[in-house]
């Protein structure tokens, strides 16, 4: 019984990896810091680092650091996981791409970017941005995934970490 | 073909003067390909002298072997605000904004009939547009989910990829109805014509092959097996080669359009979407959607010549002349390429998430 869960489980994560709705969608929330690139880069930089920033995170643990091809299992502290890989990550232009295997999250094909850009004065421009596809993969969703429902989840994800970033580098 | 009675035939003056000014441009960076066939221009110049005089005549002359002239335009769609962004590619600037179907994204232009055509999944139908007016002249049902779009060589017809309903619908663009549904793969995606055989090609994507149809006959005739996720599909304009773009592996399928063989294959950046080829065909541009980049194609040697950066989530793609243009999703806008330095020399903001996927600017 336990291995047909498991087994139906599988199953209908690796249809969500395949198909998709008919729009991709896509989110941006950007937020200005009163600190140095540098500094911010060190908390955004590490793909194993959520906990220490993201309210919404209770645990992560990525199974090669950040090397490309690395793994995080997030814990949300509303239960739950998510599952991510590191695309790309590069600390000269202070860029970081990953891309969600499975997860909680109403979307499918979920793919995001973080980066760190220097502003005059010292400060830091944070932005987060993805690009996904709404939860249900075929015509008709269901409320909850729908195309409102993934940007609305999305959006959510972004700012409540950009917030708490700003409270967590000003300390 | 497009060629200077068509030049001559455009009511509008706009599509006079922008041509004109194509052409000039295209004389800086462009020399006539060895190839160009003196026949096709011996029964041209009466015409024109009617209307272009002395080095316009040359120009025009010119401008027959390599470029589009009377098509100096590019129809984007626009997913996000239900749109398609006509950009005048002489001025490099939007000169229409034109309200389509919901949630447009694929597109194919035809520019002998002055016609695009566009796909809206959203509202499962297609919009046609008038390109001598930049107005949506008909809306069309299509089944399930409209997505790839492509128009028979002659203007007769459009293909139309119905993602949901595996099948390929045939639609007549002088009755605007669906005339004929072949049924194809999983989740068909891309389409393309072959314009020497008049092939149909459609990429499955959740079946990893294309399947190759008769246009005559309307009947799937082969099934090839490409890479992981076939997305999209690019044709030479001498109508030898396809070249298949996999998202999921990375790479470039280059199959063999007289024998249906997969010739060679080639590794690109993350998640590639869509390819344009040269004027002479001899460079294949993908775009990487997650990368941020284009790929730079030798089809001679199948290898990669070049890695260059566009926009955010780069998508569709077009080579006109010179230049490419490259449609960046993420960041609403297309990039103008330099071909030779691979430079991006503008970019011109469009319509929310721009995806220009098919043909869109038109085969010369």
């Amino acid at each position: 019984m336990y291995k047909t869960g498991v087994a139906v489980a599988m199953l209908v994560a690796a249809n969500l990896a395949l198909a998709h709705g008919p729009s991709r969608l896509k989110v941006t929330e950007s937020i200005t810091l009163e600190a140095e690139p540098d500094k911010v880069w060190a908390k955004v930089g590490n793909f194993n680092g959520l906990p220490g920033w993201h309210p919404a995170i209770a645990e992560s643990n990525a199974s090669d650091g950040n090397n490309v091809g690395s793994r995080r299992t997030l814990t949300l502290k509303g239960g739950g996981k998510v599952i991510e890989e590191l695309e790309e990550l590069d600390n000269q232009k202070m860029v970081l791409k990953y891309r969600m295997k499975e997860g909680v999250l109403p979307v499918t094909n979920y793919t995001s970017t973080l980066s760190v850009k220097a502003i005059d004065g010292g400060k830091s421009l944070v932005e987060w941005r993805g690009a996904f596809y709404r939860g249900y993969p075929n015509n008709d969703p269901p409320p909850d995934q729908n195309d409102e429902a993934a940007e609305k989840a999305i959006t959510g994800v972004y700012k409540t970490g950009l917030e708490n970033l700003k409270k967590v580098v000003a300390q | 073909m497009t060629d200077l009675g068509q030049l001559r035939g455009t009511p509008d003056i706009r599509g006079q003067s922008n041509a004109t000014l194509a052409m000039l441009r295209t004389l800086d960076t462009f020399s006539p390909p060895p190839g160009n066939s003196p026949g096709r221009q011996d029964s041209r110049p009466r015409a024109c002298r009617r209307r272009l005089t002395g080095c316009l005549l040359m120009l025009a002359a010119l401008c027959l072997g390599t470029v589009a002239c009377a098509a100096p335009f590019a129809y984007i769609t626009n997913q996000g605000s239900n749109d398609v962004s006509v950009i005048d590619l002489a001025q490099e600037r939007v000169v229409a904004t034109i309200p389509v179907g919901k949630g447009p994204a694929g597109v194919a232009v035809h520019a002998a009939s002055q016609r695009a055509y566009v796909s809206n999944p959203d509202s499962k139908d297609i919009s046609v547009i008038a390109t001598s007016r930049n107005e949506a002249i008909a809306t069309i049902a299509a089944g399930d989910g409209p997505l790839g779009i492509a128009v028979a060589t002659n203007g007769r017809e459009v293909y139309l990829a119905d993602w949901f309903n595996n099948a390929l619908l045939v639609i007549d663009t002088t009755a605007l109805k669906t005339v004929s549904r072949i049924r194809v793969g999983t989740a068909p995606a891309g389409v393309a014509v072959n314009p020497v055989s008049h092939d149909i090609y459609v990429a499955n994507r959740d079946d990893n092959t294309v399947s190759v149809i008769d246009s005559n006959m309307r009947k799937v005739v082969r099934v090839i097996e490409v890479g992981d996720r076939p997305f999209s599909i690019s044709v030479g304009r001498d109508g030898r080669r396809l070249y298949v773009v996999n998202v999921r592996s990375n790479d470039v399928s280059i199959l063999d359009a007289g024998t249906h063989r997969l010739i060679g294959k080639v590794g690109v950046g993350n998640t590639p979407y869509c390819a344009a080829l040269s004027m002479d065909d001899r460079q294949l541009l993908v775009t990487n959607q997650h990368a941020d980049t284009l790929s730079v194609i030798d089809t001679d040697s199948f290898k990669v010549l070049h890695t260059v950066a566009a926009g955010g989530y780069p998508e569709g793609i077009a080579v006109h002349g010179a230049r490419a243009y490259v449609v960046n999703w993420m960041d609403d806008n297309v990039s103008v390429i330099d071909m030779a330095s691979y430079r991006t020399l503008a970019t011109i903001a469009t319509g929310k998430n721009s995806r220009g996927f098919g043909s869109f600017i038109g085969s010369p």
